[in-house]
């Protein structure tokens, strides 16, 4: 059974080998003469302030991938349902209509509230 | 088409409409209000088609015999449109209206299930399991839908004033309950794992929001994160429980699972391990002492109106679930699971009359005099009789009327205050108002278990079927607690008609709809006190399970 | 485990061994990096380990759909929001990881009782007894039944564990899986009300208005409307999220 994964797991091993071997090799062939200014970090010419909190994301992000994630469990669940469809007929389709419906509602309501804008 | 020629087809549930009947109604009226939410100006947009809609379809199901749902639909498409027309520019009125009338529809949704389906004729109760077993229409979960239903209707007109003093952002607050109570009934009827685990999640995430919906309090803030991030850790805990049940057993299906649990092949240990770590997830959302911690901050931080519906109707959804889970999946292991429970029950009832002593908020104390009832009504759970189990039913009904009329007079005087009722506050309001400390008074009583009311009616009854199923010293430390509680709930009484109040205590506001909310609740208390026959004999029947 | 191994085909060579032994010690490790880690970016990076080689585990059980879904929802879509919420409070609040000793001794306290009852459970004593479902368990006796789920779940051999999913949701999991639809209802309002934005100015007039209009009558107007809109946005002046500039 897990034969089949090979494939797979051989993907994985090139991939990771790749990305390593990049690092690596550039690390060894590259030429390499450093200097201050070099290495200093670059922001409009000025010297970077020390400690400025401007890695910080707005809420807003986080509300997107809140409701991306909400409808992407929704996708999941129409993945089994479209491999059986055949075998439940009318009922399935039911099922889902209803599943679909209410998460409709719940969409609607989402851009009447304004989640999707952003400012 | 391709749905013709497919070869195998699947065995499909039938779909037993009535069995979730009242659930079908109020999703249905929580999305529309969702809508109407949204609307604002255009609300007509939303409610025309939905009344033609509900219309059309309660004119077909009377036409096919099906006559109370077919009225109820019929009812509450006329009442949406009419309520947009009576209250134009006032949502929440709509809103309110809307909810209360799809909450009336379903407490007549549960009568009509009793009388067409559930009843025998005789008073009994004839359990069906429906949609391939995924649900039980038995006596818990009659029990629970009245409890619930009940509960929500009489929250919705104590909560409008107040929900609008405090200025919450109300549009979503009747959805938000009419979705949680969905969850609580589907709790009560939940008869396999899965359900069980659904359900309690779409009435937890719902709590959760109207929990901090006070948006410029931070305590309510604090209550809804602490309550969301403890309650996802029992949740957690609760999940692992049921894998480890259906590891042992192989199956997800209660009755299954009781059918399995006894047999020698099982792994008992695993599946009480299981049920160990399910009843840690559960008695969080009922409030059992060793798994309490959040209910006091939550309690006094969320919104009155939801500590109320909170109080009330989770734990008789909790306890539907226990009940289900120990009697009908679990009597096998009851030499391993009911001392451990018993346990559990004396702490919550002693050290929850302990603590309320101490208090000076309301709110808080309310809140351990809850952790207290939990262990009152796990009495019943561990008697693990019929009489226990219609006990358990029944005083969570009664505490639910009782918390919801103090809860209530709570709001009257905190509405005025703006902000926390500690206990200084009541002091002579028997002579400045005498009908909300009257009330308050009746409540309290009620909670501590004095004879003229519905609080009285339901220890006594759980209080005798431990003692016939021979708990005599669990019955013994519930009298023990209720006496202590009983002198904390009394000194709130002196408190208010023996002391002099302060000249410029503002006196408690009243609305009409608090005034109805506080009295319907008042009259239950006296009414489930003098004559509980009625709803007893239902209790009785209602031992009657899907096993 | 043992009690799945039980259940499994034994056809599965030690390949399967192998990667089963491989996928659990890198999911312990990750696990426990999670929550060693002093640098958060450097925990959710575990984490998202974690997660993968728990997707490694479904596909030795034979279960690729779920696998897949794994890697997809939690090492995808969950990830995001573990890193939007660490970017959120800021890469450098460490100190939100401070637990004093009191709850450090309690917590592990708590996860080793845990962790003993079920290895308890598991490889005590009662390691022998077959489940319900084993290959030894006895036959049921009238009345009885006799194991459900497991059995049912390795005779499907196509669609990757997908259509037995697919076939047991929509027919015995009907009624919770409608229920599911509300959950993400929820979920939705939820997301939508609490994690509003917050960035707007309050506007004084309007929550003057509404302090007289409240006042006046208890049972007037609700905050429907442009009112409570800017009532809102007062509760943003003063809100814990008011922090949240230069993004």
């Amino acid at each position: 059974m897990l034969a089949e994964y090979l494939p797979i797991l051989l993907l994985f091993l090139v991939a990771s080998a790749f990305a390593v071997g990049s690092v690596a090799v550039s690390s060894l062939v590259g030429p390499r003469q450093p200097n201050p200014t070099k290495l200093s970090a670059y922001e409009s010419g000025n010297e970077p302030l020390a400690d400025v909190p401007g890695t910080r994301f707005s809420v807003k992000f986080y509300m997107v991938a809140m409701l991306f994630l909400i409808f992407d469990i929704e996708a999941v669940f129409l993945y089994p349902w479209a491999l059986v469809f055949r075998e439940l007929g009318w009922f399935g389709l039911g099922q889902m209509a209803l599943f679909v419906g209410i998460l409709g509602v719940a969409f609607i309501y989402e851009i009447g509230r304004g989640g999707l804008e952003w400012d | 088409m391709v749905l013709a020629q497919d070869a195998t087809t699947l065995d499909v549930p039938d779909v037993a409409w009535s069995s979730f009947a009242p659930e079908l109604l109020l999703t249905a009226a929580a999305l529309v209000l969702l809508l109407v939410a949204i609307a604002r100006g255009r609300q007509l947009l939303v409610a025309a088609p939905t009344g033609v809609v509900a219309v059309g379809l309660g004119v077909w199901l009377v036409s096919t015999d099906v006559v109370v749902p077919g009225a109820v639909a019929i009812v509450w498409g006329l009442a949406l449109p009419a309520a947009v027309f009576a209250f134009p520019h006032r949502g929440s009125l709509v809103q309110a209206w809307g909810a209360g009338v799809a909450l009336a529809g379903a407490l007549v949704l549960t009568g009509w299930q009793f009388v067409t389906v559930l009843g025998d004729g005789a008073g009994g109760m004839t359990p069906q399991s429906a949609l391939a077993g995924a649900l039980a229409n038995d006596g818990i979960a009659f029990f629970t839908r009245i409890t619930v239903y009940l509960t929500a209707l009489i929250v919705l007109p104590l909560g409008y004033g107040y929900l609008r003093d405090r200025r919450i952002n109300r549009a979503e607050v009747e959805p938000l309950l009419l979705l949680a109570v969905v969850g609580m009934a589907a709790l009560g009827t939940a008869n396999d794992l899965i359900t069980l685990f659904v359900a309690l999640e779409v009435l937890s995430l719902a709590l959760y929001v109207l929990t901090g919906l006070a948006r410029r309090d931070r305590r309510s803030q604090e209550a809804s994160l602490k309550y969301f991030v403890m309650g996802a850790v029992a949740s957690a805990i609760l999940l692992y429980g049921m894998a480890l049940m259906y590891v042992a057993t192989g199956s997800l299906s209660l009755p299954t699972i009781g059918s399995v649990v006894a047999l020698a092949g099982t792994n008992q240990l695993v599946s009480a391990l299981g049920l160990a770590l399910v009843t840690v997830g559960i008695g969080f959302k009922v409030a059992l002492v060793p798994f309490h911690l959040w209910t006091p901050d939550v309690y006094q931080g969320a919104p009155t109106n939801i500590t109320a519906f909170m109080a009330a109707a989770t734990k008789a959804a909790g306890f539907a679930a226990v009940l289900r889970l120990y009697l009908v999946a679990f009597p096998g292991l009851q030499g391993l699971w009911a001392p451990v429970l018993a346990v559990l029950a004396a702490a919550s009832m002693l050290y929850g009359a302990y603590v309320a002593l101490v208090q000076r908020d309301l709110k808080r104390m309310l809140a351990y005099s809850s952790i207290t009832h939990a262990g009152y009504a796990t009495i019943g759970v561990v008697a693990v009789t019929d009489a226990g189990l219609s006990g358990t039913l029944w005083y969570l009904l009664t505490y639910a009327v009782s918390t919801l009329g103090a809860f209530g007079c709570v709001i009257a005087i905190e509405r005025r205050r703006r902000g926390e009722v500690a206990l200084v506050d009541l002091r002579g309001l028997g002579r400045t108002s005498p009908a909300v400390a009257g009330i308050l008074a009746l409540c309290l009583l009620s909670l501590a278990g004095m004879p003229p009311t519905a609080g009285f009616v339901g220890k006594f009854v759980v209080f005798q079927a431990g003692i016939e199923a021979g708990w005599t010293w669990l019955v013994v430390i519930g009298v023990l607690s209720s006496i202590v509680a009983a002198f904390f709930y009394l000194r709130i009484a002196g408190v208010m008609f023996l002391e002099t109040a302060d000249d410029d205590r503002p006196l408690p506001a009243s609305s009409l709809g608090l005034t109805t909310g506080i009295a319907v609740s008042a009259t239950l208390v006296v009414f489930l006190g003098v004559q509980p026959q009625a709803f007893l004999h239902l209790a009785d029947a209602a031992a009657a399970l899907v096993r | 485990m043992t009690l799945l191994a039980q259940v499994a085909p034994t056809a599965g060579g030690t390949a399967e061994v192998v990667v089963f032994w491989v996928f659990a010690v890198i999911a312990l490790g990750s696990a426990i990096a999670v929550i060693s880690l002093r640098n958060v970016v450097h925990g959710a990076v575990m984490l998202v380990l974690n997660f993968l080689s728990i997707g490694g585990l479904f596909l030795t059980l034979e279960s690729a759909f779920l696998s897949v879904i794994q890697v997809l929802v939690y090492g995808g879509a969950i990830m995001v929001l573990f890193l939007f919420v660490i970017m959120l409070l800021g890469v450098d609040r460490d100190d939100l990881l401070q637990a004093d000793l009191r709850t450090r001794v309690l917590a592990i306290a708590g996860g080793a009782l845990l962790a003993g009852a079920v290895l308890f459970a598991f490889v005590g004593p009662y390691t022998s007894e077959a489940s319900v479902c084993g290959p030894d368990a006895p036959a049921p006796g009238p009345g009885e039944v006799a194991c459900a789920g497991l059995a049912e779940a390795y005779d499907e051999d196509d669609g990757a564990g997908a259509r037995f999913l697919g076939r047991s949701l929509f027919t015995t999991y009907t009624y919770p899986f409608e229920l599911a639809a509300l959950l993400l209802t929820v979920a939705t309002i939820g997301a939508v009300i609490l994690a509003r934005r917050r960035d707007l100015e309050p506007e004084d007039e309007d929550l003057a208005d509404l302090d007289a209009a409240a006042a006046d009558d208890l049972d007037g107007d609700d905050l429907d409307g442009a009112s409570g809109a800017a009532a809102e946005r007062h509760v943003a002046g003063d809100g814990p999220g008011t922090t949240e500039r230069g993004g």
